[in-house]
């Protein structure tokens, strides 16, 4: 909880004990990816997904991108606790992403470069709104899943979004332009 | 030692059972009040100020796990409130394939007003009187100005924000300031207001603008339901059972499940048998009246399966209506667009409101439409949020995708139609012998489904609401015409109706069983009819005005 909402509650009358308590319990039940230990994808697939999910949300000058948000670990903790047919869909997505790569540049996808990269993700990209083979069928869920990850995470809704909501404010300001009024 | 016999047995704890429970306690009264459920830990239960990545995962929810275990709860609990709602697998209820019904519950103490919308509206005289009006059904037996005097004491203890707007079918209360419209809001405004016959006003909320009867103002953080660490929303942990307790005459008995309900010789209620919920052991408690607002369709259950040789049927059934004329609202019909004026880089606070605008009713008023009778509201808003759920709708991927999520990001205006669903015979409740619950209980057999005025009503009501968004500048980007399966709007009602004549009603004027003078009913089982607001004002009021007489009588010796 940030620092003014704490002080908003306390001076509403909120005791200490309770805040410090749910802050406590929000650690206990929260991922901490620093010791997070993967439960579904082998390492290798994990450095994969980490990449694609980099380059579908990349780092630029206003933010860092889904790598360092961990989007790969998320995509880790859905998957690991969705039935065998999402697994099953996800292990062979990552297949057919790296058939894509060894077809075009006979090399494994973390081998290419980032233009040879772009490449495959622009032929994975190629029909979003129909996609028409596994390939492109994959690149949906992955894109889905990615921004699932990099919205909610601290990297994205504080650095990048840069949300200024969920604290305590004194007032709830509304509409303050004189042009969309009556 | 002879067993403790309480003044009243109060069964439930929420909105209305708090109410009893206070009001009973500042009369005099000792009382019981017994709910199915634990009480809450505030610091683990409520979660109103977690972020998403708090949340193990990620607000979404184990996967899977609402569909099965809530699947009746599906578009309200998330991961945020999961721990706040029934598991459907503990708690089942059966309905006809073709006819499925959400039945949405909250077994703690508190019962749904820790996660209800706050929505907070008076009835009027076109839904008391309804059937003056248009000739279909039953009227209340009571007119708008005799719970008048119980809205002004309810608004005034729990706290509605709102604006006075002088609207003949939404009368006025007690208000406190109203908050301010967003934006989109004031754009849709001024297109709503510039018909003429219809209004447009921001949501009535009891959520506290300012400090209130001892509970501090809202501090904005636009997360109730999830739970209120401030008390700054009402709700009965928050409010009315503090205030019960104050008395010295409270006794609050968690984790209680009520599954009969005893009688004398003589029929008279006498108490409650429970079900101790962890160790799932029977016993009995004692009272001179019983009082249930257990929610509308477990207080009809408990009614159910209370048989006995002078209630063959179940308590004060003689009437054979007991679980008739069940109803909700429509939930689910309208439209959602953009407003392309106001697309552009996330705005700050917009969603730190939680609370929308309201166009109470404004069809067959004075002018009749030859479609359907009765009418509907709508509830809506225009606001944006922390997670940009237009991104995945952004084609692309890398640098230029992130650019444009963030810089094209959308500005959503929705309106949806809260509509009267009229009281038919032929949706109702039963018992279902067949299946039990954990605790080894008779569960509900629930038969329900919309009826043709609703589905034409909803036919108009979207039309309309994407005439006027078009008109405010939103583009169109969802409309849906057919309401949700009802009880979906979480407003079920009826089941238990009262009126003025023991044989068309299961209750008299004032919430009591005709056939049982101990026993009253002073929750939504005893609307005669929906109306199209948010019924737990309306319901709180009844409770109150029950609750007087109720008084009134135990002192005369009368009960």
């Amino acid at each position: 909880m940030e620092r003014r909402t704490v002080l908003k509650l306390l001076a509403a009358g909120v005791l200490a004990e309770r805040l410090e308590a749910a802050e406590h319990h929000l650690a206990a039940i929260a991922q901490t990816p620093a010791a997070y230990k993967l439960q579904f994808f082998p390492a290798a697939q994990n450095e994969l997904l980490d990449r694609l999910t980099e380059v579908i949300i990349p780092a630029d000058d206003r933010s860092p991108g889904a790598h360092e948000a961990k989007v790969s670990l998320f995509i880790d903790v859905m998957v690991a606790a969705s039935r065998k047919d999402v697994q099953q869909q996800w292990a062979a997505g990552l297949k057919t992403v790296e058939a894509e790569s060894q077809q075009r540049f006979a090399r494994p996808f973390l081998k290419l470069n980032a233009d040879e990269q772009d490449q495959v993700l622009q032929a994975m990209a190629a029909h979003e709104d129909k996609p028409t083979n596994d390939l492109e069928r994959f690149f949906v869920l992955l894109k889905a899943m990615t921004i699932n990850g990099y919205y909610t995470s601290s990297v994205g809704i504080h650095r990048d979004v840069q949300y200024q909501g969920n604290t305590a404010l004194p007032e709830y300001p509304g509409c303050t332009h004189s042009e969309h009024r009556t | 030692m002879p067993a403790r016999v309480y003044d009243a047995i109060v069964v439930g704890s929420g909105a209305n059972g708090g109410w009893a429970a206070k009001q009973l306690c500042e009369g005099g009264m000792e009382v019981l009040v017994l709910e199915a459920g634990p009480k809450l830990d505030p610091s683990k239960d409520f979660t109103e100020h977690a972020w998403p990545y708090q949340m193990p995962f990620r607000g979404f929810g184990r996967p899977g796990w609402i569909a099965t275990h809530q699947a009746s709860t599906i578009y309200f609990a998330s991961e945020y409130t999961t721990q706040l709602f029934v598991d459907d697998f503990e708690a089942p209820y059966t309905t006809p394939p073709d006819k499925p019904f959400n039945w949405v519950r909250s077994r703690h103490v508190g019962g749904r007003s820790v996660t209800w919308g706050r929505q907070s509206y008076r009835f009027s005289n076109y839904d008391f009187q309804a059937a003056s009006h248009d000739g279909y059904g039953v009227n209340w037996p009571f007119r708008y100005e005799d719970l008048a005097p119980y809205y002004d004491q309810v608004e005034e203890f729990i706290g509605v924000s709102g604006r006075a707007e002088g609207w003949e079918a939404l009368p006025d209360g007690k208000f406190l300031p109203p908050m301010n419209y967003t934006c989109g809001e004031q754009l849709l405004k001024k297109v709503v207001d510039g018909y003429g016959d219809r209004r447009l006003t921001i949501g009535r909320t009891a959520i506290l603008t300012r400090a209130h009867q001892g509970r501090p103002a809202c501090h904005w953080c636009g997360h109730c339901g999830r739970g209120c660490t401030t008390g700054s929303y009402f709700s009965s942990p928050a409010s009315t059972l503090p205030a019960a307790a104050r008395t010295g005459r409270l006794t609050l008995q968690p984790d209680s499940i009520a599954h009969e309900i005893l009688v004398d010789n003589n029929g008279q209620a006498r108490g409650i048998s429970y079900v101790e919920r962890l160790s799932k052991k029977t016993h009995e408690v004692y009272g001179k009246v019983i009082v249930l607002s257990a929610s509308t369709l477990e207080t009809t259950r408990l009614m159910l399966l209370s048989k006995s040789r002078l209630h063959p049927n179940g308590i004060g059934n003689s009437s054979g209506l007991l679980g008739h004329y069940l109803m909700d609202h429509t939930y689910g019909a309208g439209a959602n667009g953009y407003l392309t004026k106001l697309a552009g880089p996330v705005s700050q606070f917009d969603d730190s409101r939680a609370n929308g605008i309201y166009v109470p009713r404004f069809r067959n008023l004075q002018t009749k439409r030859p479609d359907y009778i009765r009418g509907f509201g709508y509830q809506g808003g225009a606001s944006r949020g922390a997670f940009p759920s237009h991104a995945d709708r952004t084609s692309g991927y890398g640098a230029a995708f992130k650019r444009r999520v963030r810089e094209e990001w959308p500005y959503p205006i929705r309106l949806y139609t809260w509509g009267e669903m009229l009281a038919r015979k032929e949706n109702h409740v039963r018992i279902n012998y067949d299946k039990k619950d954990r605790w080894g209980i008779p569960v509900l057999h629930i038969e329900c489904q919309w009826s043709d005025n609703e589905l034409k009503m909803m036919k108009d009501a979207v039309d309309t609401a994407q005439e006027m968004l078009r008109a405010a500048g939103a583009e169109i980007t969802e409309v849906n015409y057919t309401p949700r399966p009802p009880g979906t709007c979480i407003h079920e009602i009826g089941t238990a109706r009262m009126g003025t004549d023991p044989k068309t009603s299961v209750l008299n004027a004032f919430n009591q069983s005709w056939d049982v003078k101990n026993l009253f009913v002073t929750d939504g089982a005893s609307f005669p009819s929906s109306g199209c607001a948010n019924p737990t004002l309306t319901m709180m009021a009844v409770t109150a005005r029950a609750c007087d007489y109720l008084l009134d009588k135990y002192k005369k010796g009368e009960v």
